[in-house]
């Protein structure tokens, strides 16, 4: 059915950005696992600094497994998980129920994760379920504005996440890129000025501070 | 003897910050029945919003709408004539709910106990006067005591009231005592704010007594609403979108022609 | 039946509960104030119901909800039923389901009760006894629906192999129901909101009749009209299948605290231009009281008799009865007629002295607050307890459901049984799991 409503709109953008957010916050932390394995600590204060959330870990040991299992803190990637899981959930009957089993799925092994010694092999299943979601979503949501707006959502996450953790940096204009392209097919309204300093990055390659740019992309919606 | 009446009610509700999504219900423009019959009348809104006119399940007049753009206020002013003639009322059937306790007119045992110990008159009229006389005596009059969620049976504990708790304690005490009896909001003849009385089923016809005054409610009454209590026909009813506080002034007056 | 296969579907049992979880089929309930989700716990043995047997029960329960249809229309119209003296007026009147309100309102095509969830169990005597009518939100039906699917994806040779009616139309079923009502403009499945206990349902019932899921934010009412909020101009609603119970459903007509409900729907469902399902008021025909006249509108309303016999049922308000109920108090069940949901439902048997006193006392005082049942001594069905097999109580809830055209009865149901091998209580908000039921086709 073409209806969305302004609620569903919301939790599409957001269902696309919790999605996002655990896919690439957990291959950030399978990467501090293995680095903890070396030895040497990881920097988790400068981390917690550039996410802007509390910084209250004991260890690097304490850290990797808070910061992605605390279920009772909003900021762990467990919680992300949870929304993510709860935004699909009041989606059904726009995503389809096989899609959102992926999710529930995903859910599922976050929670094996979190009681797992070894808990790679687990958070490795997160991943695969948000890939399979991803496909599932793609090949099942007939509305197109509803898979945009999803998809819109996601590259904002993505985004803002490159350029707080500078992770993957040298991929970043690639992917404004695709917001830029996408934003036109939702019928999401964007803030003109924010809009114009990531087109100013984008199309016209100017130099554009970090800070500035990273506003711009978390204050592109009202949403 | 039958009397012309021209009536004039307002209500302005004042907001302290603007609100949105405003949908209402206003029971606030009398009907026409037999023994009282509306010439003409008027119904202003302000902000100016289009109304659907419904009746509900007791044949009071529903006007119903939505003001969605932000305003500070919302005033409702109604002007009309009306002919009350009592020798045109005609008997009526009793809808069977007004035999029963209502959600505001559910007695306590207090008030059980306390209808014990009257002595009423085996007649219909007569005990209905009867019990008129008694919630006087053991009501008192205090504006400011109690609040428009008041039930009978707290304000038959706390002793007083204004004209709504005596119309609850009224109709309680009547169904108990074996009378159908209805709650009735309007305007009597007069200047102020909006009155409850009590309407009765007496020998089929619906007699009103204003238990708060102590009279029959006679042809300088004016009807708008009925239910079994004062939850099922308030003059306005709303909500909205917005954290605000609310002022609400109304200003009636009900005169002879 | 054959064992091998029915071995091979209990073999699936942990299987197929694992796809359910997979597909997140769970309820919610409250905790200490802190809502929780569940696993609806599967039980493979299924329940079988025969072909003759199914074709008994089915012109049972459309017969039964025919005539509360009836009963509804008359009580909200004419009330023949009160003045021809079957029912006592103050059955009607003094239950907390009747809404005046809803007085002089004739829903879209007359139909009160569309989706109604009658609770049967079948005794040891072979007979089936109804112990409950559902005509307000029945809740239930999700379950074996999803189910099926799964069992059919664990076990094909089962269903191969066994002549099964297949129970996976319910959504379209539901979507002619609602079909059928439709003002004109989009079918909706209203739902509170995920902290539901029913959220799963609500949202997989709108996905398999395709409809649109609805929150209170999401629909408004303009000009007698129901519409829905959507990113391309608002859309008309012409029937809305609500999970929501009466009184929170409009602000201005119903509880004025409500933050749930739509302000005004009652505008345009007076006015005859959205469907409700159900309808509301339908509250008065549920009523643990009015249950003892069921079989009384049946003969009232359609002339015919009683095809399900209801449990024997006493009314302490009638002097023989309260004499029988105070003579057998300890073997009788007693229910609460406000209390619905398994509560309020106590056992003769289980009271001490002082306690059994106590109720006489109660019942004595407050006679139309209570009815009095014979304890169904119902069939037991196998369930698997920790690898073994066990007996354990089980009810079956029956849904019926009434378009303009028809009235059908969904070819399954919600078996549920209870874990605790003393309890008769089978609600699912007190434990306990669900099985799938299955009718054969021959």
């Amino acid at each position: 059915m073409d209806t969305v409503t302004l609620s569903k709109q919301n939790r599409l953008f957001w269902l696309g950005r919790y999605a996002e957010r655990a896919y690439t916050s957990i291959q950030y932390m399978l990467k501090q696992f293995d680095r903890l394995i070396d030895g040497p600590g990881i920097d988790y204060e400068g981390f917690c600094r550039r996410m802007g959330i509390p910084c209250n870990y004991d260890s690097g040991e304490d850290f990797c497994r808070r910061y992605l299992f605390d279920a009772s803190s909003i900021y762990s990637v467990y919680s992300n998980v949870e929304a993510m899981l709860g935004n699909g959930m009041m989606l059904r009957e726009t995503i389809t129920s096989p899609t959102l089993a992926y999710l529930q799925m995903a859910h599922s092994a976050m929670d094996l994760a979190s009681r797992s010694d070894a808990p790679a092999v687990e958070l490795q299943w997160v991943l695969d379920d948000i890939m399979a979601f991803r496909g599932s979503f793609d090949d099942s949501v007939e509305v197109e504005t509803a898979r945009n707006i999803t998809k819109t959502g996601g590259l904002v996450e993505r985004i803002s996440l490159m350029l707080r953790l500078d992770w993957q940096s040298q991929r970043l204009d690639r992917e404004l890129q695709k917001l830029i392209n996408r934003l036109y097919k939702t019928d999401l309204t964007p803030e003109p000025e924010a809009l114009e300093v990531i087109t100013r990055k984008t199309l016209e390659g100017d130099q554009v501070d970090r800070v500035l740019l990273l506003n711009s992309v978390e204050g592109l919606f009202r949403i | 003897m039958s009397r012309t009446l021209h009536f004039q009610y307002d209500t302005l509700v004042e907001f302290s910050t603007p609100v949105r999504e405003h949908a209402f219900v206003l029971r606030c423009v009398p009907p026409s029945f037999p023994g009282q019959e509306i010439l003409d009348v008027t119904l202003d809104l302000d902000p100016s919003v289009p109304y659907a006119r419904q009746r509900d399940g007791f044949g009071n007049l529903l006007q119903i709408g939505r003001a969605n753009q932000p305003h500070d206020h919302f005033r409702y002013s109604v002007r009309g004539t009306a002919r009350v003639d009592f020798t045109r009322r005609r008997p009526e059937a009793c809808l069977p709910v007004f035999r029963f306790p209502s959600d505001y007119t559910q007695p306590s045992a207090e008030m059980t106990d306390w209808l014990g110990t009257l002595s009423l008159p085996p007649g219909g009229r007569e005990r209905a006067w009867a019990l008129s006389e008694a919630v006087r005596d053991r009501i008192t009059y205090a504006p400011g005591e109690t609040g428009v969620n008041t039930t009978a049976a707290q304000a038959f504990a706390a002793g007083c009231g204004v004209c709504q708790d005596f119309a609850h304690i009224y109709l309680s005490l009547s169904r108990q005592a074996g009378l159908p009896a209805r709650y009735v909001s309007g305007l009597p003849e007069g200047e102020g704010a909006s009155h409850a009385w009590c309407e009765v089923w007496l020998d089929g016809v619906w007699i009103g007594i204003d238990p708060t005054r102590g009279l029959r409610a006679d042809e300088g009454y004016l009807r708008f609403g009925i239910g079994r209590d004062f939850g099922d026909c308030p003059m306005e009813r709303g909500v909205f979108l917005g954290h605000t506080d609310q002022r609400q002034t109304v200003f009636m007056r009900v005169s002879q022609q | 039946m054959n064992s091998e296969q029915l071995n091979d579907l209990i073999r699936h049992e942990q299987q197929i509960n694992q796809q359910l979880a997979r597909y997140g089929v769970k309820f919610g309930i409250y905790k200490n104030g802190v809502f929780q989700e569940r696993l609806f716990p599967f039980d493979a043995f299924p329940r079988v119901i025969e072909a003759q047997e199914w074709e008994h029960l089915q012109r049972g329960l459309v017969q039964r909800v025919t005539a509360l249809n009836r009963f509804l229309a008359d009580i909200y119209g004419e009330k023949r039923i009160i003045a021809d003296g079957v029912v006592p007026e103050d059955f009607v009147y003094r239950s907390p389901g009747y809404l005046p309100q809803c007085e002089g309102i004739t829903p879209p095509k007359g139909i009160y009760s569309h989706i109604s969830g009658i609770d049967l169990v079948k005794g040891k005597d072979g007979v089936w006894y109804v112990l409950e009518d559902n005509l307000r939100i029945p809740s239930g039906a999700s379950y074996p629906l999803i189910a099926r699917e799964l069992c059919r994806r664990c076990s094909p040779d089962t269903f191969r192999h066994n002549h099964i009616v297949d129970n996976r139309n319910y959504g379209q079923l539901l979507r002619r129901t609602m079909d059928s009502v439709n003002t004109g403009g989009i079918n909706v499945v209203f739902t509170p909101g995920r902290y539901n206990a029913a959220y799963f349902e609500h949202s997989y019932l709108a996905e398999q009749a395709g409809a649109v899921l609805a929150e209170s934010g999401d629909l408004y009412v303009h000009d007698s009209a129901l519409y829905y909020r959507s990113t391309h101009g608002d859309q008309r609603v012409g029937a809305i299948y609500r999970r929501v119970s009466d009184e929170y459903m409009d602000p201005l007509c119903f509880e004025p605290e409500s933050l749930i409900g739509i302000p005004n729907l009652m505008a345009a469902y007076r006015a005859g231009n959205v469907a409700v399902l159900n309808a509301f008021g339908n509250g008065v025909a549920d009523d643990k009281g009015i249950y003892y006249f069921v079989p009384k509108m049946i003969r009232y309303y359609l002339d015919e008799e009683p095809i399900l016999s209801n449990a024997p049922t006493y009314l302490p308000m009638y002097p023989e009865d309260q004499a029988y109920i105070l003579d057998n108090l300890d073997t009788l069940v007693i229910k609460d007629v406000a209390e619905a949901g398994g509560y309020g439902v106590v056992f003769g048997s289980k009271l001490t002295r002082e306690q059994l006193l106590a109720m006489r006392e109660t019942i004595l005082a407050q006679p139309r607050r209570f009815i009095a049942q014979e304890v169904i001594d119902f069939q037991d069905l196998p369930i698997l307890d920790n690898g073994t097999v066990v007996d354990r109580k089980a009810d079956l809830r029956a849904f019926v459901l009434s378009g303009a055209e028809e009235t059908v009865a969904w070819p399954s149901g919600l078996t549920r049984f209870s874990r605790n091998p003393d309890s008769f209580i089978v609600n699912s908000s007190q434990g306990g799991g669900f099985k799938d039921t299955w009718i054969l086709s021959r």
